[in-house]
């Protein structure tokens, strides 16, 4: 009820784009704070290092700075938090501090990459790695194709922009 | 950047761990002099003969003058992805006293805990390195852990959320403004 009076106070004065405000709507709406928490078996992608973009699972917790993950093409190393990203996904049943070759079995049978790619995280991620590997001329390629794309939609919606402007035309006031 | 090979190259890591092996020089009243072996925590071979004629000559009358090393060798950890609770006992000179104490960190490695040690008393003791002396670097079961804070680390079904991330950018790719409005949550 607090949340809620709270929400509102801000929603009124600012609008619904108080920072805050997105926190108060999941505590109104019942749904956890929290989701994707560090545990033995969360599947993370690695955001820095040799190894970035790449997809381990947590072994073993350090501390609350450090992990012991391992993946598929990535060997078992000691990580920072600050280095990974935890996915919604998790490989289920996965004792604390497994040996090696039952990590690597539960991962591949988890099929946690397939899972991954087809989460919003994982295909933004595909098309960034896609755009960021393109040749010059690739690029450009995209660039023609993108054009004649927008020149498509443009072309659709011509009518419907100009009767728009006309039945709102700009207001210039001049003092 | 923390690679598993960067993480546990020595020449990366402040610490390394040294057997050193000296003895007081041969004379002619005692032509095979008593040797002595300490293990001991320096930051490169040369620090590590310091401290062991300091430790040395702090039990045994003998100093650096009237001594020999005979040997110094760096020991490795024999398994640096397995991570284990060290118990570290120690004593420190205070700005009032001296103080002995028992500190208890979660690490792979031997060298990463007695790391761990010194940046702790460096911050809540301003305890330097030279007014610090480790008694014993002992790996300590799950039931014989003792502090709160290792004790947490101990639930085998142990999760926890990250609620602030910083993501740092790197500087080149760093602007002054930005397209999305910064945020800490991340679900």
């Amino acid at each position: 009820m607090v949340a809620f009076n709270v929400y509102h106070f801000f929603a009124e004065r600012i609008g619904p784009c108080y920072p805050l405000c997105f926190l108060l709507d999941l505590v109104q709406s019942n749904m956890p704070l929290y989701t994707r928490f560090i545990q033995v078996g969360r599947v993370v992608n690695i955001i820095n290092g040799d190894d970035a973009d790449k997809l381990a699972v947590v072994v073993e917790i350090i501390d609350q700075n450090r992990l012991l993950i391992e993946g598929a093409g990535v060997a078992r190393q000691v990580i920072k938090t600050d280095y990974v990203a935890p996915t919604d996904i998790v490989v289920p049943n996965l004792p604390r501090a497994a040996n090696s070759k039952f990590v690597k079995a539960a991962f591949e049978k988890s099929g946690a990459a397939e899972k991954f790619a087809q989460t919003p995280f994982g295909k933004k991620l595909a098309k960034s790695t896609l755009r960021g590997n393109l040749s010059d001329f690739q690029r450009h390629q995209a660039y023609e194709l993108k054009r004649k794309r927008n020149a498509a939609v443009a072309k659709e919606f011509r009518p419907e922009a100009k009767a728009h402007k006309k039945s709102n035309p700009i207001k210039v006031v001049r003092k | 950047m923390h690679s598993a090979v960067q993480m546990f190259d020595p020449s990366t890591t402040i610490f390394h761990e040294y057997q050193i092996v000296g003895r007081p020089n041969p004379t002619a009243t005692q032509p095979e002099p008593k040797i002595y072996k300490m293990v001991l925590f320096a930051k490169n071979p040369i620090h590590a003969k310091s401290r062991f004629w300091y430790f040395l000559s702090r039990q045994v009358k003998v100093k650096r003058t009237s001594g020999e090393v005979l040997s110094v060798s760096e020991i490795f950890e024999k398994s640096p992805l397995v991570v284990k609770n060290f118990g570290i006992v120690l004593r420190y000179d205070s700005r009032t006293g001296t103080t002995n104490l028992y500190k208890e960190y979660r690490d792979t490695t031997r060298v990463g805990a007695v790391q761990q040690l010194y940046s702790d008393l460096a911050g809540r003791y301003r305890a330097r390195f030279r007014s610090v002396q480790i008694i014993s670097v002992d790996e300590v079961a799950n039931k014989d852990v003792r502090r709160a804070n290792t004790k947490q680390f101990l639930n085998p079904k142990l999760k926890f959320p990250l609620p602030h991330r910083i993501t740092s950018v790197p500087k080149a790719l760093r602007r002054t403004y930005a397209q999305t409005r910064p945020g800490t949550y991340k679900h």
